[in-house]
């Protein structure tokens, strides 16, 4: 086997398992092609995922049934303000021993697992939600002088609902660029209904079966590393990083006018991770402009701070992501 | 440079596909270029008419700089847009820098490759390393192929348009052209310059002159006196318009050559000529002074109104006339003909009017300044100082039209320090809002006080609770406080009991 078929039967692999994965969530998952395909997407290339949108459209189940579809250990963590950073990373405890003697043992929390999901990740306090600053970069935990390192495959998906901000905690800037996508959970369409009253409402079960496992998925993600980056797609995806920094020279003016701060250095990597999984997913062997162009929106939306001015005349993020990817054009390229 | 065709593999068919891409980019931007230069179009047919026009002009004074006759000229300005604007799209093109990498852009876009070309390209050039670029780079040699198949897409360019807002210009250039070859036909005007008649000899000019006017059979003037009446018509056609001195010009300007002029035509050029000669005949003395001062003669200024001053203004109106006609020798000629009076007539005016003499003297001071130099400023002009002081201004109503922002009363608030702190300044009250209604007026008025009737409030027996209270909810204690309650309550009954027993025995 040469090495080009070497490559051509992991991005083969990479496929099927993308595609088996995809279609187990789907059972239970209605609709949501975006989400489903991001959430993956994130997964696959190693970064952790936010979900935003209003209650009961799917996101924990989302994370639920891709937990079981995966096979991964999975834990739930729904944050309150009255949680503490000792209730997610573990802490101390004093048990009784066998020969009735007593000990200090690590109990766990529930960020020691493989696939978390963080529900409702902005009702925590800033120092519960900093808790997670060191499990998502460096993806180990500190407790006293104990640092307990987190087993790969490790994601960390959370929701957050975008109504409700009455006694929330707005993520900080440090805690978002953590996270590679963030996906926007939209409603349902008409028919997409009937599909979900059909799966909820009937008397069958849906049962989610194991497509993969976290070996398979650590595998999958050194497949995602491996493909190849050509110099157009790299600079390409500098340039539109550097175009969400206000002052930068290749910002347009509605960034200069509505950010106050931009994309830091993580914007391009989690583009061209994302851009890496879009081109296996198109069957191609390297990354190209298309694929970071795919995936600029759910990478940078987060990582832009809108200003005052924008905040006054209503100027979301992803506008000014969008008026990046106009003003910004690959190196070497035609013209249409 | 590799030549096309020397590799196999996807390495030749992308060399290939760059040749053919730089091909093609060149010819896009031969068509943009052309198109653009063709927007300039009329701004190039303005070269030849103005360097014509040009050259003719600088032709009157002397040799001619323009060297082409009639027919070339107009070829030329028809010819050098064009080839103007073919330098210039021919220039574009050759600076074109086609990049390797654009070229196969151009069909990584066209057959929607997602940039399999470039990358396959890139990984060839530098090497390809790992697995997925070997494997990038085998990918891209179908599509290599069907790319040197693929067919480009014509890019329609539409068709060189000629912007309205430079139409004008092609109207331009066509009037420069005929203003440029009737100044190339016209007769050179060394002969009316002043510098050829004084090279001349007067006498013979005076003799040209003399035989013009017996071709109008008028009768034999005097040598002086011909000159002056020449000149005075000269004068009168200059003022008069569509008069001789203008049809002269014309005919001039029209006819071209001399030996074509009308006899009418001939006169006006002899008196011109006659003026001329006896400019030169009477030297540098008086005549050509007093021309000087013609252009800055003014209209009569008009003059202050006073009862007293018409007499004199009649009285100056022929000084002035005198003093343009009759200046004589006089080399500065700065002075006005009030300057040229007599002391002593101006010292029996000034007994006359000693109000008047000093409004004179300013005008013939100012007058003196305008004539000694242009350059400075019209001090009759000059308004009085700004007044500064600080009293408090603001009583009187008359808005002061001196106020120039400088400081002083100008109106009602240019009062500083205590006085704008007083209230002698009326300020008016530019604030608005609702009226005032009016003053609150408060009465109070005695009133006795009055018994009315009110019902009595019957006392009524509400009795005791008979029944019992119902449920009341209490918290479960825990279980040791059960214990404990439990046990002194068992406590108690025992130390009763035994109480009890023992009561008795004490009995």
């Amino acid at each position: 086997m040469t090495t080009a078929d070497e490559a051509r039967a992991r991005a083969a692999e990479f496929k099927a398992v993308f595609a088996k994965v995809k279609a187990e969530v789907g059972k239970m998952v209605v609709g949501q092609e975006h989400v489903v395909d991001g959430v993956l997407t994130a997964m696959m290339a190693g970064g952790h995922v936010l979900l935003e949108g209003v209650p009961g459209l799917g996101k924990t189940l989302l994370v639920r049934t891709l937990s079981e579809a995966v096979s991964l250990a999975f834990s739930r963590i729904q944050f309150t303000p009255d949680m503490m950073p000792a209730d997610i990373q573990g802490t101390m405890v004093l048990t009784e021993t066998a020969g009735g003697g007593h000990e200090l043992t690590f109990q766990q929390g529930p960020l020691i697992a493989n696939l978390i999901l963080a529900d409702e990740i902005n009702r925590a306090t800033p120092k519960t939600q900093s808790a997670l600053l060191e499990a998502m970069q460096e993806k180990q935990v500190t407790v006293g002088r104990r640092t307990i390192h987190l087993e790969e495959p490790y994601c960390v998906m959370a929701t957050q609902n975008p109504v409700e901000q009455e006694g929330t905690y707005p993520l900080p800037e440090a805690q978002l660029d953590r996270f590679l996508f963030k996906l926007i959970v939209g409603y349902p369409a008409e028919s997409e209904y009937h599909a979900i009253l059909d799966r909820t409402t009937g008397a069958d079960d849906v049962a989610i079966e194991h497509v993969t496992n976290g070996e398979e998925i650590r595998q999958l993600r050194s497949t995602v590393r491996a493909v190849a980056e050509p110099e157009a797609a790299r600079t390409f995806a500098i340039r539109l990083v550097l175009a969400t920094q206000p002052g930068s020279d290749l910002a347009p003016s509605s960034v200069s006018e509505c950010a106050s701060l931009g994309s830091s250095p993580r914007g391009v990597q989690g583009l061209i991770l994302g851009g890496k999984v879009q081109a296996l997913l198109d069957d191609r062997f390297a990354v190209s402009a298309d694929d970071i162009r795919a995936v600029a929106l759910p990478v940078l939306r987060h990582r832009i701070l809108l200003n005052f001015r924008a905040q006054a005349n209503n100027v979301s993020s992803d506008e000014l992501v969008e008026d990046v990817l106009k003003s910004v054009n690959p190196p070497h390229s035609i013209a249409a | 440079m590799v030549e096309a065709g020397d590799h196999e593999g996807p390495a030749g068919d992308l060399e290939r596909i760059v040749v053919r891409g730089r091909r093609q980019l060149r010819a896009w931007a031969a068509k943009e270029a052309f198109g653009k230069a063709f927007a300039h179009l009329f701004p190039a047919a303005l070269v030849v008419p103005c360097l014509a026009l040009i050259g003719n002009l600088i032709g009157l004074a002397g040799p001619s700089l323009w060297p082409f006759a009639t027919v070339t000229t107009v070829v030329l300005a028809l010819v050098t847009p064009f080839v103007i604007v073919a330098v210039y799209a021919l220039v574009v093109v050759l600076r074109e820098k086609t990049d390797r990498r654009v070229c196969l852009a151009l069909f990584d876009k066209l057959l929607d490759l997602r940039g399999r070309l470039q990358a396959a390209d890139e990984f060839l050039s530098r090497g390809p390393v790992g697995p997925f670029e070997h494997a990038a780079v085998e990918d891209a040699g179908p599509f290599a192929r069907q790319a040197l198949e693929a067919e480009l897409p014509r890019v329609r360019t539409p068709p060189p348009v000629l912007k309205v807002r430079r139409w004008p210009l092609g109207a331009v250039s066509a009037l420069l052209l005929g203003a440029a070859l009737l100044l190339g036909e016209a007769p050179s005007l060394a002969l009316d310059t002043p510098v050829a008649l004084v090279d001349e000899p007067p006498t013979e000019l005076l003799a040209l002159a003399e035989t013009v006017a017996e071709e109008e059979s008028e009768p034999p003037i005097p040598k002086e006196s011909s000159r002056r009446s020449l000149d005075g018509r000269r004068m009168a056609a200059l003022s008069e318009p569509g008069s001789e001195g203008e049809r002269d010009r014309a005919a001039r300007s029209q006819t071209g050559t001399g030996d074509t002029r009308s006899s009418f035509a001939k006169s006006s050029t002899a008196a011109s000529l006659a003026r001329q000669a006896g400019k030169a005949a009477a030297g540098a003395s008086g005549e050509g002074s007093s021309k000087k001062e013609e252009p800055r003669e003014r209209p009569a200024k008009p003059r202050r109104e006073n009862p007293s001053r018409p007499e004199e203004a009649k009285e100056e109106e022929p000084e002035t006339s005198k003093g343009v006609s009759g200046g004589t020798g006089r080399s500065s000629g700065s002075r006005t003909s009030s300057s040229d009076q007599p002391p002593a007539d101006d010292k029996a005016r000034n007994d006359e009017a000693e109000g008047d003499a000093t409004d004179d003297a300013e005008e013939e001071e100012d007058e003196e300044q305008k004539g000694a130099s242009t350059s400075k400023p019209m001090l009759n002009n000059r308004k009085a100082a700004v007044d500064r002081s600080l009293s408090p201004s603001g009583l009187s109503d008359r808005e002061n039209d001196q106020a120039n922002g400088r400081g002083g009363p100008s109106g009602l608030k240019k009062t500083r320090g205590v006085a704008a702190m007083l209230l002698g300044v009326p300020m008016p009250d530019h604030l608005r809002g609702k009226s005032n209604p009016g003053r609150i007026k408060v009465e109070r008025e005695r009133a006795d006080p009055e018994p009315k009737t009110s019902l009595a409030a019957d006392a009524t027996n509400r009795g005791s609770r008979q029944e019992s209270i119902g449920y009341l909810p209490h918290l479960a204690l825990a279980p040791w406080m059960q214990d404990t309650v439990r046990d002194y309550f068992l406590a108690e009954r025992a130390r009763d009991l035994a109480s009890s027993d023992s009561t008795p025995s004490t009995n």
